[in-house]
Order: structure tokens, then sequence, then C-alpha cells
């Protein structure tokens, strides 16, 4: 389609009204080309914009890494679960760390007074948090993948704690999104910290093996529902091009999540 | 270029920020003048797209600017009057952060950061961390920021607030070079940076457009008003609560005043031409 359009403009601007066989061929090559080049600047663009970010979130995940190998260290010599439950152990224990950069991201953006800037921009502040959350997820993914790689846990357990995990940090920046409409840094922290709480006391509980099975099935439960929430509200905020310093939609996005 | 501004109307609970305002933009300087709680700051955020009106439409060359979004966005550079910035970020990586995010190509970012830090005098210090910069430099590095992506539309909120007499007057040259071809609406409580170069003033007043024009017209609003003359030292009371005090200026044993009054205040004043700053507390009045 973008072709054809590219074909008929460049038709018109060099006034051919009955082209033959090889301009037609340059015309479609010139669009073809103009299609690429518009591709690849677009991609540049948008790398561009993640370079900058994960610039941005330096800080945040230089602590969130120190944290999650902390965790992950602290794990491997409690060793309190059986080899699933072990990794599971993991996930739990190190996914508040891991989602933590995104949310130290958006507070900090609210800290700095940027909001107003970054959603006045072309891009919008629900896309910038977006590339956040693409960056944050990647680099989760990638730390949980090299646990396993040690753990010579199964691909079919590794897969399903995986997909806990997604829904895990996915519930994670729900809170993030609902706590940051309501503008408290407070309750972010409160967050972190009470997440953090509950897994510590799993931890060293000697029932937690039970326990955590237990809450294995009801998180999976919740958590689903809860992703199913997360999925419209990013929906709806790429449709309604949200913008958090929007007050109307600020509540409209709590009430759907 | 049309940015057309159709009875737009900002209400929070029942307090109405702007009401029933409309105006015909085309490129130009507009300055928007007016007293605190005006709506200007509000009117600034609706055109910036940061906040939706509770009724009417901004239209640009007829498209509403909510369908428009990032098209829309992509036109417009922004200064906000409580302008944020990343502490630990080098005014250089800021200008480069703030050119991903409007879109800008990497190499055309660069470029582009060079000659703006060029432009407001940053030049030497844009490897240097924004935390250590004054209030002065930082609103240079917010106006340089605005006109990162070319803007079409260019909003700036109070945007020589701090900034010294020497920058207040590279800023208005700055602007006057650039404002060919382009919408600038230019918010402040400074009178004298918008008489030189705004095109068009427009006077705000409890949410609505009370007066738009040239500078002389919106100063003619004053005319036959505006009083100067000299009294003593001990007069000086007396005299000041019959009208508004312009200018007190002390000339040895007496006191020159310009003063804004309906009649003659005092037995030597004389009427004198009006300028903006006359008009301006004349519609204004206490509340200036």
């Amino acid at each position: 389609m973008k072709n054809n359009k590219s074909l008929v403009q460049l038709l018109n601007t060099y006034e051919i009204v009955h082209p033959n066989e090889s301009q037609i061929v340059e015309c479609i090559k010139q669009a073809k080309q103009a299609v690429q080049t518009e591709r690849v600047r677009r991609d540049e663009k948008l790398w561009f914009l993640i370079e900058t970010q994960l610039k941005f979130m330096r800080g945040e995940i230089a602590l969130s890494l120190f944290f999650s190998f902390s965790a992950i260290v602290l794990l491997h010599f409690l060793r309190f679960f059986s080899k699933t439950d072990y990794l599971f152990g993991i996930i739990v224990g190190v996914a508040p760390f891991l989602v933590v950069p995104i949310m130290l991201s958006i507070v900090k953006s609210k800290q700095n007074g940027m909001l107003e800037l970054e959603t006045a921009s072309k891009f919008s502040l629900a896309k910038i948090i977006a590339v956040r959350t693409i960056i944050n997820q990647a680099l989760a993914i990638l730390i949980i993948f090299g646990v396993w790689l040690f753990s010579s846990v199964s691909w079919k357990s590794f897969s399903l704690n995986v997909l806990l995990f997604s829904l895990i940090s996915f519930e994670m920046a729900a809170i993030c999104f609902l706590w940051f409409g309501k503008s408290s840094i407070k309750s972010g922290v409160f967050s972190v910290a009470g997440w953090t709480g509950l897994m510590l006391i799993f931890l060293s509980w000697e029932k937690a093996i039970f326990w955590m099975q237990a809450i294995n099935t009801l998180a999976l439960f919740f958590l689903t529902v809860a992703s199913i929430g997360i999925s419209m509200m990013a929906i709806y905020g790429y449709i309604k091009n949200i913008s958090f310093e929007r007050e109307e939609e600020k509540w409209s996005l709590s009430w759907i999540a | 270029m049309e940015l057309k501004l159709d009875r737009l109307t900002k209400q929070y609970g029942k307090k109405i920020a702007v009401e029933r305002l409309s105006a015909i933009l085309k490129s130009g300087v507009y300055g928007l003048l007016g007293a605190n709680g005006a709506g200007k700051t509000t009117l600034l955020r609706m055109l910036a797209d940061l906040l939706q009106p509770t009724a009417g439409d901004i239209t640009y060359n007829g498209k509403s600017i909510y369908d428009l979004g990032e098209e829309y966005r992509d036109l417009l550079g922004y200064l906000p009057q409580n302008f944020g910035f990343y502490p630990d970020f080098t005014a250089e990586d800021f200008m480069l952060y703030m050119a991903a995010i409007k879109g800008l190509e990497k190499s055309a970012a660069k470029e582009k950061t060079k000659e703006l830090l060029q432009i407001v005098g940053l030049a030497g210090q844009a490897k240097q961390k924004v935390k250590t910069f004054s209030g002065g430099m930082v609103r240079r590095l917010g106006i340089a920021q605005a006109l990162l992506n070319n803007p079409m539309i260019l909003i700036l909120d109070e945007p020589t607030s701090g900034l010294d007499p020497k920058e207040r007057i590279r800023f208005r040259n700055l602007i006057s070079e650039i404002s060919a071809e382009r919408i600038v609406i230019l918010s402040t409580h400074i009178v004298s940076d918008v008489e030189s170069i705004a095109n068009e003033i427009l006077l705000m007043k409890e949410g609505q457009l009370i007066k738009t024009g040239t500078t002389e017209e919106i100063a003619s609003l004053a005319e036959g008003k505006v009083w100067s003359g000299y009294v003593s030292q001990a007069e000086v009371n007396r005299v000041k609560d019959r009208g508004i005090v312009v200018n007190i200026k002390l000339d040895g044993e007496n006191v020159e005043l310009r003063m804004v009054a309906e009649t003659c205040p005092f037995d030597s004043a004389q009427q004198v031409p009006p300028n903006l700053e006359d008009a301006y507390l004349y519609c204004f009045g206490e509340e200036a």
C-alpha cells in the first residue's frame, strides 16, 4: 500500500502521465528505497531512545543487579528447597529487585519534575515507560536464564517459572502504576520493602516448601487475573495515549487496573 | 500555519481556570500577559497537550491536536514554568536524552545539541553536571531543550525568570531570530520581555482573554491615564493612594512619580504617553 502511494507520488513528481516499463521499474525501485530508508530511520530513533533510557536507568540497574546477585547467593547458601523450588525461590526472591529499576525510574521522573516535559515530548510518557519496561524485563529474563544454566532444572519447569516470574513482574509494575498514579514515593518504598519482607519471612520458615507451593498456585491464579488487567491497561494506555499528568485519565487508568 | 483555540474551557471542580477562550494564532510571537492565577499556565498546558480541556477544542491547521497526538507533539517545543531536569546528567547528556524522546536521530541530536548549547552560552559547560548549574544556567538549558526539534510551535512559560539582563537580551534576540514561520507563545510577568519582540499581546484575566492587539494597541488602553511629575518626599504617601504608582525616582529634595490614574493625581502631574507596562497596570490594577 505504502509502495503504491510512493509510486503514485513519484510519478506525479516527475509528471509522468504514461510511464513506460523502465520508468515504472525505476519508480518502484525508488519507492522501495524510500520505504527502506524510512524504516532504518525509525529503527535508529528507537535505538537512540533505548540507549538514552539505558543511560538514564544505569544507577537503578546497577542497584538492582547488586541486590539480585546478593539474593541469589543468599538463596544458594540457604538451599531450603528442592531443585525446582530452589529456582522458584530464586525467582520469587529476586523478582522484586528486578522490577526496582522501572519503579525507581518513574519515581525519579516525578521527583525531578520531568513528567511534564516527558509527557509533552513526541514519544509521550506512556511509550517512554514502555521502553524502560522492555529494558528492565530483558535484563531480568537474562538473569533468570543465567541462573537456570547453572541449576540443572528441566526446561519445562524453567519455562513455567519464568512465566510465573513475568506475571509477578507485571503485578509489580501494576503496583508501580497505581501508586505512582496516587503520587506517593512512600508507597513505592513500602511496596518493595513489604514484598522483600514477605519473601524473607518465608525463606526463614522451615515449612516454607509447602507454603511456597500453595502460594505458587494461588499467586498464579491472582497474577493471571492481574496480568489480564495490566494488559488491558497497557492497551488502553497505548490507544488513548495516556499521560500521567492528565488527571482525568490517571483515575480511569487506576480503575481499569 | 494556524492554531485555533475554540471556546476553550478548563474547569477544576467548581473553579474555572480558563473560560470559553477563543483565538487564532498564526506565525509570530505572542506575549501572554496576566496576573497570577489568570489561567496562563493552564492555557499553555492545554496547548502543550498536557491537559485536556473540559470543553472546546484546539485545532492545528484544521485538525484537533488531540487527534493529531504524536504528530502534533512532534511540532512542539515546550518550556514549563517549573523546568525539571535530571541533576546527575551533564548538560550534553540531558540534551541528548530530550532529543531521543523528541524523536530525533542520534547524529542530528548531537549536532543540534552542540549548536544550541553554543547559542545559549553553555558550550563550555556541556560536560558539567546540571546540578552544579545556577538558576539562570538551568533556565538557558530549558530554552535550549525546547528548541531541539526545530519546533513550529514554541510554548515558553516564564522563560526569563532567573536570567540576568544580559541573558534576557540574548534570549529576546534569539526568539526574534527564530520567530519567522513559527508560532511562539511566551507567558511572562516581565512586561519588557514581550514589549519589544511580541507581534501580538494577549491579555488574560480570570481565565478569559480581555484584550488582544499589538503592543501599541494594548498600550493605548491607558491613553490619558498615565501621569508624571514631581512631588516633595513628604507628599508621596498622600498622593500615592490616588492611583497606581508605576515608578518612584528620588531626585534631590523631590520625587519623580509616574502614576496610572483616572484623573490628575497631583497638581504638577502631566499626562504622558502610555507604554505596555502602564496598560498592564491599568488593566490588572492591584492584582498585578
